[in-house]
């Protein structure tokens, strides 16, 4: 069922439509609050939110809307809160920690761990500009998605791409860069 | 257009996101620039590197979690209750920021300068209170939460964390951190670094804040008997516009009184440069009161592993190790190693010396404050030789070490486990 049929169902009081809503983006969106906040319990905890946010939205609002995208806005927006409402302690009881799930190439530790330093490294970048790179380099929008998704103009979006990726050079010079 | 204009084009231009214009000038620039040439292959470099992040995934599966939560829903308030408790404590100067940032003096002018006042007033309070509560209706699965901290100058800090049954506290004082906590079958494997933000910290307050717009100036109100001004605004990324944060400041003496996050919190800000102590939780004979910790200057690590024994009988047993590193100390934790030492090698008549293997290949293997590392170890034991008394004490001999050095170059060796047996033994 297209995105766009499962918001008319919800929007006529169909709850169960939000689950294939869920089953669809969950991932995608856990792993991108995942990105942003560097902490597996964090993400699990905001990606929850952004879909309970979604459906009241939904139920509420009868705009039109770009499912995909719509959500990720909501997903930064919650990141985002987070960052304002960060705990100071935090007690967390002992577990097999985060389940991440390892690409086809097990083979290839270096990769891999070339991979954990790189997402370290967009940790030490500004969030405002962490949020666009991610978007654009992981998420795959365009430039003008990200705008649109942020409320924020086309050339915002360029300047905090170009900027976070030098900050982003700064803190990971590897790779042959300049 | 000189070199440090095209920058940005140029990063956009590694990102396949500039107009045919666009192309055509940065092309041009390019044909005799070499140092552009250099700064385009960075961004592309940039942009491959972080593009390969698309492959690692996490798994997530909170599709029950949240239709419970809509169903619950269904039957409360649909504008209240669904947020989960988050706990927050909110320098005092956030307010202040989030007033220069809503920049109500274009509403009322003149209002600028008393803000340069306000945000001068509130750097120099010699103590506060701020107590935070949550804007939703209690229910077993989002329990009332709470959260209180206190702050005298120059740098003692009290806070204290309420959710639900739970209560979390904390004593900061200079450079030493005091915790207790409530919560039963938990460890301390995260305590926030940004404790220290605790202290007006302009910077973070600014990135806060930086986000609001849509400043609406409302009727002056009386927040605990002090006339305030009150502001409205709304977050920049909030696609829902329900989201409103509102603010009110005494009008006397320019101090916060009171902010409300309409969907997640108010906080009220008491005891404004009121006469306060904050003491370490210490006795008499200077020894910590029970149920208070100190927080580890240094690195320190958390261990938390988990075992499995394959097989079904004791002789040829298989055994792994999954051993999960938590560094919530201060400081790195340097040259990390992590050694089995156990009898339940081919050669049982000395201790033989094992080494786990960490989930990165870089050595050493160093491991960041509030950063963790995962180790693991796999081997099999024959068995058949031994007596099954002498297997048993040979399994239950089995120790490992984890082994660092602070920053000092001094080594600390933590031996697990700190009681039984490392390894599960059905006697």
């Amino acid at each position: 069922m297209e995105d766009i049929q499962l918001i008319a169902l919800i929007r006529d009081g169909n709850a169960e439509a939000f689950g294939q809503v869920i089953e669809r983006y969950q991932s995608p969106i856990g792993a991108y609050l995942y990105r942003l906040t560097g902490e597996y319990e964090t993400a699990r905890d905001l990606t929850q939110d952004t879909f309970i946010q979604a459906y009241q939205s939904l139920r509420k609002n009868k705009h039109e809307i770009q499912l995909k995208a719509w959500l990720y806005g909501i997903a930064t927006n919650k990141a985002l809160q987070y960052r304002r409402h960060k705990k100071i302690i935090t007690f967390v009881p002992f577990d097999d920690g985060p389940n991440v799930d390892l690409p086809d190439d097990k083979n290839q530790p270096d990769n891999l761990a070339e991979k954990i330093m790189i997402e370290a490294a967009m940790l030490k970048v500004p969030e405002v500009q962490r949020v666009c790179m991610m978007l654009h380099f992981v998420e795959g929008f365009k430039y003008r998605e990200i705008a649109q998704t942020l409320g924020i103009s086309e050339d915002a979006v360029r300047m905090r791409v170009a900027r976070g990726s030098e900050e982003f050079r700064k803190v990971y010079p590897q790779g042959g860069m300049a | 257009m000189n070199c440090k204009d095209l920058k940005i084009l140029l990063s956009a231009c590694a990102n396949n996101e500039l107009s045919t214009s666009e192309l055509e000038t940065v092309n041009a620039h390019l044909a005799d620039c070499s140092d552009c040439k250099a700064t385009l292959s960075t961004f592309q470099a940039v942009r491959q590197q972080i593009s390969s992040l698309q492959d690692l995934s996490v798994k997530f599966d909170i599709k029950d979690a949240v239709m419970a939560d809509i169903k619950k829903l269904s039957v409360r308030s649909p504008l209240k209750g669904w947020l989960r408790p988050s706990l927050v404590a909110i320098p005092i100067v956030a307010i202040i920021v989030t007033l220069l940032v809503l920049q109500p003096w274009v509403a009322a002018p003149g209002f600028q300068e008393v803000m340069a006042k306000s945000y001068l007033a509130v750097v120099a309070l010699k103590s506060y209170r701020t107590e935070v509560t949550y804007n939703y209706p209690p229910t077993a699965n989002l329990p009332v939460t709470k959260n209180e901290v206190t702050y005298v100058a120059p740098d003692r800090y009290y806070t204290k964390q309420t959710e639900g049954t739970n209560i979390d506290e904390v004593i900061k004082i200079g450079e030493k951190v005091y915790y207790e906590t409530t919560r039963e079958g938990t460890v301390p494997q995260i305590i926030n670094p940004d404790a220290s933000g605790l202290a007006p910290d302009m910077g973070n307050t600014f990135r806060i804040l930086n986000s609001l717009h849509g400043l609406q100036t409302l009727k002056d109100e009386t927040i605990d008997g002090v006339k305030c001004y009150h502001y409205r605004g709304n977050p920049e990324l909030g696609m829902d516009k329900t989201e409103v944060i509102d603010i009110w400041v005494g009008k006397d003496d320019n101090l916060p009184r009171k902010e409300n996050f309409n969907s997640e919190y108010t906080t009220l800000f008491l005891d404004l440069n009121k006469p306060m102590t904050i003491n370490a939780p210490l006795t008499a004979a200077g020894e910590l009161q029970p149920g208070w910790h100190l927080l580890q200057s240094g690195p320190h690590l958390t261990v938390n592993y988990s075992d499995s024994v394959g097989g079904t009988d004791m002789i040829n047993p298989v055994f792994s190790f999954d051993i999960n590193l938590y560094n919530y100390g201060f400081e790195e934790a340097k040259n990390v190693h992590v050694t089995f030492q156990t009898m339940t090698t081919d050669d049982t008549t000395k201790p033989a010396e094992l080494e786990a293997i960490p989930s990165t290949d870089i050595r050493p293997v160093n491991i960041a404050s509030w950063q963790s590392m995962n180790f693991k170890i796999q081997w099999q034991f024959d068995g058949s030789n031994l007596s099954k008394l002498d297997l048993v004490q040979a399994l239950q001999k089995t120790t490992f070490t984890v082994s660092y050095h602070k920053a000092d170059g001094t080594e600390i060796d933590d031996i697990w486990p700190k009681t039984d047996s490392v390894i599960p033994v059905q006697k």
